[in-house]
């Protein structure tokens, strides 16, 4: 399904790509030839970063043991001998010799070609004198760089000949059925590497002779019998899904996703949802709800061009040196994608933003502001990404994982002044909005639908939890604005929210002292009504001892709608 | 002459978890979505196999939606092998994540295709009973599938995902529907064919499921790619 789906991709795209055998690669070093092939000169292709000028040349081979020229170009061991360790001077003698005898080789096949016969006169005649000059010995210093050449008055280096594409790889491997196509054809023994975060030769399928994987004394590509063609398809899709800034690869805490919708247009290099999927994931910049939901409900309005029956196809993977492994595979069509989404988002929104609108949060920012930051980095947990992310998809509960991780950063962050928007204090906006969305989904999936948690205050809430939210922050209002002090939030709201019945009794008896010192008759009657409607709700049998984890979070999101209650006040009072 | 026709018989299997592993993606595992024929004949021969017969299945029904599942697990990266003396698992682990079916529930469908004793392998061809026929094996299994009795525990793809099983009678119980679900699956492993005993090879079919069902084609049809 997965290599399925990247060939698919491939297929639909297939403009975008370069004739079979060929590769985009770095050249350092580029040898200008006469048509008698003397030397014009040597030229130095890199840039300031140190790598190579890019070109689409015949593909690399893959060399695990043994020596194998590429073809037309190679680092400086295979092309010119060079060799910096005196103890490697016989090994690059037969590798030039190798490099040689396949160009050789592809001149029979196209004796006219000027190229290739310049190339050959270049070798025969003027290489022994070349690798007598100072020029050389400076290339000598560093025999991993890349060469390859170029004819006097070319454009293009004799390499990048599509004819020769289709000669880069002629290993010999076996037929068989290929199991991705049903077709009998040509195997491929190794695969094309897919390294993605400069993991170097990590590839999609590696088997590792005699390391346990051989089935049937089968070794490496034959025990998964595909196809030379479909090895290039799908490598090539994936490489190019996972290209440095492509806006279809993400990563979110330490996990790496690739995704796409496919697309019926081949002109479209990129389906519109992707981009969105995108900012959805990552984008902190803040943008309107409203316009994120249009843009969801755009393939029932038609706003956006997606086709709501495309099917859009999610990766999570994680990379080692060797080879990659799936840790999420998702494909579902865009518009129930849209519709979990919108759920999502609809489970988060809460009130608390400045002018009304609502703000909203990436599923990144949402995993930042309950972690941990050290400095600059962010710790978020290892697999806490990919549950949220999979949750959010799939519509089921948040992890729990998340609603622990929230309710630890409150209250260890709660002691903390100003860290300049590095990292959240307290109950803040997102935090209540996604212990709300958790609660909301949770009682949603387990059908208790009638507890359900509101964007604002909510008076007729009986929830023991949001009733001690509420009274503790009336109180801590109380002596914020009667003291202007935050130590009754700083040191009880741990204790308030887990055990209240030990604690309200005391911060119930402070904050009636607060009130008697101010002399704001508004004010002190507006709290004490206030007070009074909430205990007024609280069952005969007082504070519970105890609040279960629910309640907790539940206690999180009262405190946090009172207390913006309380600026939505003033700001109507200063009107 | 009575014309012989292979008896078919119908199991409901399910289990917690299932992991039937794709070959391409064979050392971090990745599940295939539904059970190929050739775990589901495994468990029918975990019951009851002899080599007077082979099992063919010819239909799969999937009852639970499906679900995905990752785990990391310990596992041992080399093989062991009789010419070393030892392998010493502490030094060989690696640290493998798989993608897994969770909460799987199939109904499969096999004939047991009896083999005339002469084209069975030479290796099987010693005792000759003189009342062996087809009906002594058919009630042989089914004594076996209804209470429960089986060689070895039957599992789904991997032997530490154990099955539970039991044996349904189409004719009269009252059947789960299957999911609502159809989709073209691609090709997945059909089978192993063990006609070569020194080089097996691998089968291929093209999976068809039609709201939760699937006909497995007979392993002899243009419909498997060998």
């Amino acid at each position: 399904m997965i290599i399925e789906a990247l060939v698919q991709y491939y297929k639909d795209h297939e403009s975008l790509f370069p004739p079979e055998g060929g590769e985009e690669q770095n050249i350092d070093f580029v040898i200008i030839l006469r048509k008698n092939g003397s030397i014009v000169s040597v030229e130095d292709r890199r840039n300031p970063d140190g790598e190579g000028q890019l070109f689409i040349i015949p593909k690399k081979v893959d060399r695990t043991s043994g020596k194998l020229p590429t073809l037309l170009w190679d680092d400086l061991e295979y092309t010119l001998g060079a060799y910096s360790k005196a103890s490697a001077r016989k090994g690059a003698q037969v590798k030039c010799q190798l490099f040689k005898e396949r160009v050789r080789k592809l001149s029979t096949i196209f004796p006219d070609h000027t190229g290739l016969k310049a190339i050959n006169l270049f070798y025969e005649a003027y290489y022994n004198s070349f690798i007598e000059t100072e020029e050389y010995n400076q290339l000598s210093e560093s025999p991993r760089a890349t060469l390859t050449f170029q004819l006097q008055g070319d454009q293009t280096l004799v390499a990048e000949d599509e004819r020769f594409f289709a000669y880069a790889d002629d290993e010999k491997t076996y037929e068989g059925i290929c199991m991705i196509t049903g077709e009998n054809d040509f195997l491929t023994r190794v695969f094309t590497p897919t390294p993605v975060g400069g993991q170097g030769k990590s590839k999609f399928v590696n088997f590792q002779v005699k390391s346990g994987y051989d089935s049937y004394n089968r070794e490496q590509g034959y025990n998964a019998p595909i196809s030379k063609k479909i090895d290039c398809y799908f490598s090539r899709a994936f490489n190019r899904l996972n290209k440095k800034g492509s806006p279809n690869s993400l990563l979110i805490g330490e996990r790496r996703y690739v995704f796409w919708a496919t697309s019926k247009d081949s002109n479209i290099e990129l389906s519109e949802f992707d981009l969105l999927f995108n900012k959805l994931m990552k984008e902190p910049i803040p943008q309107k709800v409203q316009e994120v939901e249009n843009a969801l409900l755009a393939p029932k309005t038609g706003i956006i061009h997606t086709d709501g029956e495309q099917t859009f196809y999610i990766m999570g993977f994680s990379q080692t040196k060797v080879r990659l492994s799936v840790n999420y595979w998702r494909q579902e069509t865009v518009a129930s994608l849209c519709q979990q989404i919108l759920q999502h988002i609809d489970d988060l929104k809460i009130v608390g933003d400045k002018r009304g609108e609502h703000k909203f949060d990436s599923v990144s920012q949402l995993l930042k502001s309950v972690s941990r930051v050290e400095g600059k980095d962010v710790k978020i947990q290892s697999n806490l990404s990919e549950r949220l992310l999979s949750s959010v998809l799939e519509g089921v509960p948040y992890p729990v994982g998340l609603a622990q991780s929230c309710l630890r950063r409150i209250l260890a962050t709660l002691h903390k002044k100003d860290t300049k928007g590095k990292e959240e204090i307290g109950v803040t906006r997102r935090r209540a909005a996604i212990l709300k969305a958790y609660i909301n989904r949770k009682n949603r999936f387990n059908n208790h639908t009638n507890n359900q948690l509101s964007m604002a205050l909510d008076i007729n809430n009986q929830n023991l939890g949001y009733l001690c939210g509420r009274l503790f922050a009336v109180v801590d209002r109380i002596q914020e604005k009667t003291m202007e002090s935050t130590s009754i939030r700083e040191r009880y709201m741990n204790s308030a929210s887990a055990t209240p019945a030990m604690v309200f009794s005391r911060i119930m008896n402070l904050s009636n002292y607060h009130l008697a010192k101010s002399d704001k008759i508004g004010f002190v009657i507006m709290m004490e009504k206030l007070k009074g409607e909430i205990m007024s709700k609280i069952p005969s049998s007082g504070f519970p001892s105890r609040l279960s984890f629910d309640d907790q979070a539940t206690f999180m999101v009262g405190y946090y709608h009172q207390r913006q209650s309380f600026f939505e006040k003033t700001t109507e009072e200063s009107k | 002459m009575n014309e012989y026709i292979d008896k078919e018989f119908c199991l409901e299997v399910w289990g917690e978890n299932a992991c039937f592993t794709r070959p391409e993606m064979k050392v971090e595992r990745v599940s295939y979505d539904v059970i190929t024929p050739s775990a589901a004949r495994a468990i029918f021969e975990a019951i009851f196999w002899k080599p007077a017969f082979r099992w063919q299945i010819t239909k799969i029904e999937v009852l639970h939606p499906i679900k995905w599942m990752t785990i990391k697990r310990n596992e041992v990266g080399a093989l062991a092998s009789t010419k070393v003396s030892h392998l010493f698992i502490e030094n060989e682990r690696q640290q493998r994540t798989s993608l897994i079916l969770r909460d799987v529930r199939y109904r499969l469908h096999a004939k047991l295709v009896f083999i005339p004793f002469d084209k069975r392998p030479k290796k099987f061809q010693k005792d000759r009973s003189k009342d062996e026929n087809p009906a002594k094996y058919n009630a042989m299994f089914e004594r076996r599938a209804s209470k429960g009795q089986c060689f070895n525990q039957p599992y789904l793809g991997n032997r530490e995902f154990t099955a539970s099983f039991r044996l349904v009678d189409t004719g009269t119980e009252e059947l789960q529907k299957p999911i609502e679900y159809s989709s073209d699956f691609g090709f997945m492993l059909y089978d192993m064919d063990f006609e070569n005993e020194k080089k097996p090879k691998s089968m291929f079919y093209r999976v068809q499921m039609n709201d939760g069902v699937i006909d497995v084609p007979d392993k002899d049809s243009e419909e498997v790619k060998k």
